[in-house]
Parts: C-alpha cells; structure tokens; sequence
C-alpha cells in the first residue's frame, strides 16, 4: 500500500467509487424521457443515461449497448439502480438489473407498458429512485488506496499547446498513478495512428503489440476501404485552424498522456471492463462523448481531459477534469476549465511543476471536489455504434 | 518568453508559440533562422530545408511527407505537408487488399472527431 490515496467509497465487489449516484438507466430510446425525468426529481445524487439505442440493432452493436449500459450498472461511481424499460425492445431489463445486483448494488426494474403510461411510470419510478437515494445519501467515504484508480487519459479540441503542454502534464500523472500501482486507459485508436511504434515499444509481451497494431490497420483501412481521406476529419478543421497539419502530429502529441514509461499491459474492446494495472489501450472512436462514455464503462472512474481549444463534455457518473495548456483558453472558457498548465509554454512553470498541481487536483476530485463538467451538469453520453439501425 | 520551440534535436520544424513575422531572426542553438514568411502563433516552421519527397519531423518522428521544396524558415502545414496514413483517396493498388478484407465485412468509418 503506498500512503497516496483519497476518500472514496468501498463497494461490496471490492472495487472503489468516487462519486454515489443513483443511476436512472433507459433500456432504449423509448424509455429516455422517463428516465431523465426521474433523474432529475432525485438531483444531485440522480444521474439518467440517456441514448438513442437498445432497439433494432443487429447483434454485435446491440451487444456493445447491453454491455456499456451493464457495465454502467455495476459502476463504482454508482450506489443503486433504476432500470426504466418499455417492454418489447431488445435491451434485457433483468440482464441490466442483474449486473447492478452482482455488483452489491440495490437494483429494482419499472417498464412503462406495463405500469401503465409515462404519468404512472414515471410516479413508481420516482417513489423507488427517492427511496434509494435516501439510503445511497448514508454512504460515508472512507479512505482508499490511489492503486484502486483507473485513469480515463482523452484530449479534446487540441491545438498546438495540447503536444506541448496539457498532455505532457497529464503523461506524468498516469507515470505516477501507474508507479503507485493504479491503472490508466487510454482511448482513440485514429489519434495512435502514427504514433503506434511508441506505444508497442513499450508493450509487456508481443501479442499486446500486434492487437495495438491489428486495431489501428482496421481502423486505417476502414478509411482506405470507403475510398476516402481520412484528412477529412483527423485531424479536425479547429485542430488544423491551430497548426497541426497530419494526423500523424496529432498522434504524436495526443500519445504523451498516456504517460512517457508506463508499460502497455492491454489493449481491450469498447467498454470491456479494464483489469490490468498499467496501460491499457480502448478501441474506441476519437469522437470525444463516446470515447469517455466507453472508457467508463471499462471501469475508469475518475477522466481527465485536455484540451487546447476549450470543449465542455461531462459524463454522467464519473468526474471529467478539463486542463489547457492554452492561456487564452483558459480566460476565454474559464467556467469550464479546472486546471490552467499555459505556465508549461512562457516557462513560469516545470512539467513536473503542472504534474504535481494536477496530480493533486486528481486525489481531491476523486474525495467530492466537483469538476466545472460537474457544475455545470455537462452529462453527456454516447455509445459508439458501428452498424446501421434496422 | 521562448518565441518558437523545437522539441526533439532530430526535428526539422519547430512550432512557433506566438505569431512571428516575416523578416523576424531567431537563434535555433548554433544556428540563425530568418523568418520568410508570417507564421500564425500555433503554426509550424522548417528549421532545416526540408526537400519535397523527405518526411516531415516534429516529436522526433515522422508527421508526414513534404510536398514541397521547403526552405528554411518557410511556413509548413496542410499547404507543402500530407499525411502519409488513412489515404484511401490515393487508390493505390498497394492499399486493395486490405480494401477488399473491409468490404468483406461492410461497416461505416469512425464517426467524426470532436
């Protein structure tokens, strides 16, 4: 045990949240309004999932749905659960409530068709969230070791300070969270592209480097398969606006965060739960919502997120952190910014001088210190779908 | 304040972190660059010539490859650099192979980045 750690919840499954949420979980798109609104009458301590999924998707995308939403289920950010169903869709309610239930958690199941219409649904789902938060609220934090945290490591609206600075800072927090024994994931596959012989250097055996390698050629060819650029989107119009020109670029600069030396131990499917201390590489899409909505799922409960240009996506459950590296960004979207490292570039201030500040910021968020995503309600939520709705 | 930054000795562009000007010298160690033309804050410039065909460096590794005979001191971006990755617009005859495993398995591209 090392002497860093934070106040954080200890759950029956042994794992350890920093958040206590009564999750209010739509089984599909139909059952979303309910939910949020019973979300919304147990704020601060409800949180809904809304999405536009759970119903005529073919078989690998329905199973990416059932397992983000179950993997959200049985989250250690989140204390109890409320499955809102409808009741004919592909989604299992039971399944879901089922995970909730596996991993020591309260659990109970309202389906609008059979209570009766969205007003009696809505009510019975109300009585039972209130009921639940109630004892969700006597939950008292406890002191926990910092090797039971799982890093989110994302950049968003990078620019040039993002290679620079914010993710330099946020490299040297996942060295030392993986130094005192935690874990860091690290998402994105077309932001690896071009920077992929860094990371499989420091895989611990071959077969994690040719995984890394055998998911960044399919997302390359799925690009040369369509006959297009993939410069239409990576890098991204703001990102070229702010000097960078390749994705290779983007890659190199985007790579830092998941640390300078931390040993790539696994490379795993969307939302698969992460099990390994070290590295672990997400398959998940460069969009910003669904790859912090995947990398969650996986476990993480605490993300921390650069940005160059300035972005505002929250998470539902878990507290998403903003640095920029930007001093411009850091005045001009200050509600949404955390942690201001631009000292990194006019040299007021070390990289390591940044990692300390950040590293603290980390440990007193994950104790209740409420993130600007957090205070602002900025709760978004996506799961990466892949085929076509039938 | 530095006003550009080269981070590894093996680059041959450096990023400028505040707008320079044409006509504007810079010590990059040893050696003298004269800015040639005006380089946005956040932009990119050779530091070395850099000859059309020859990759690009920044990080120490490759971002691409000049399209251009780039001089010293000259603005580099999306005008003389590409992107050697994700190319399915050059239908080489190289890149069909793998073109025709997707097809296999039809599936759309990632969604868009942020």
């Amino acid at each position: 045990m090392s002497e860093q750690g934070f106040w954080g919840y200890k759950r029956p499954d042994g794992r350890v949240g920093v958040r206590n949420h009564v999750l209010v979980v739509p089984t599909v798109i139909c059952s979303a309004v309910v939910a949020d609104r019973v979300a919304a009458a147990v704020a601060p301590i409800g949180a809904s999932l809304p999405h536009t999924a759970g119903c005529g998707q073919l078989g690998p995308d329905l199973r990416v749905t059932h397992d983000t939403l179950a993997a959200y289920c049985g989250h250690p950010n989140v204390g109890a659960v409320v499955v809102i169903a409808l009741g004919c869709e592909q989604v299992v309610a039971q399944q879901l409530a089922e995970a909730a239930r596996r991993a020591g958690k309260p659990a109970a199941i309202v389906a609008i068709q059979s209570e009766g219409g969205t007003v009696r649904a809505t009510a019975r789902a109300t009585e039972i969230a209130r009921d639940l938060a109630e004892t969700a609220r006597s939950a008292q934090r406890e002191w926990c070791d910092i090797s039971s945290l799982i890093l989110s490591v994302k950049c968003g609206g990078s620019d040039y300070t993002s290679g620079l600075a914010s993710n330099p800072t946020l490299g040297r927090v996942a060295d030392r969270l993986v130094d005192a024994g935690g874990s860091a994931v690290l998402g994105e596959i077309a932001e690896i592209m071009g920077a992929e012989h860094l990371l499989a250097a420091r895989a611990t055996d071959s077969s994690t480097a040719a995984r890394l390698i055998r998911v960044i050629g399919r997302v390359e060819s799925e690009a040369i398969a369509l006959g297009l650029d993939i410069r239409g989107t990576q890098p991204s119009p703001g990102n070229i606006r702010g000097g960078l020109t390749t994705i290779e670029e983007k890659s190199l600069g985007a790579t830092h965060k998941g640390g300078e030396r931390t040993p790539l131990e696994d490379v795993v499917p969307y939302s698969a739960p992460i099990t390994r201390k070290g590295l672990t590489v997400m398959d998940t899409p460069g969009l910003d919502v669904e790859s912090v909505t995947g990398m969650v799922g996986g476990g993480a409960q605490v993300v921390v997120f650069t940005t160059g240009l300035g972005t505002p996506t929250g998470n539902p459950i878990a507290p998403v952190i903003k640095i920029t590296g930007n001093a411009r960004t850091a005045q001009s979207m200050a509600d949404n910014i955390d942690l201001d490292v631009s000292g990194v570039l006019d040299d007021s201030e070390t990289l390591d001088g940044a990692a300390d500040r950040l590293f603290d910021e980390v440990l007193a968020v994950c104790s209740g210190r409420e993130t600007a995503a957090e205070r602002l309600g900025h709760n978004e939520f996506a799961i990466h779908r892949r085929n076509p709705t039938i | 304040m530095k006003s550009i930054q080269v981070i590894t000795e093996r680059d041959n562009v450096a990023t400028a972190l505040e707008a320079l000007e044409a006509g504007r010298q810079l010590t990059i160690g040893a050696a003298n660059v004269t800015v040639r033309e005006a380089i946005p804050r956040g932009h990119k410039l050779a530091v070395r010539p850099i000859s059309s065909g020859e990759p690009v460096v920044k990080y120490g590794s490759p971002i691409g490859m000049a399209t251009a005979d780039i001089p010293v001191g000259a603005h580099v971006h999306i005008h003389n650099v590409s992107s050697t990755r994700g190319r399915g617009d050059l239908g080489a005859a190289a890149e069909r192979p793998a073109a025709e495993r997707s097809a296999a398995e039809p599936r759309l591209a990632e969604p868009p980045d942020e």
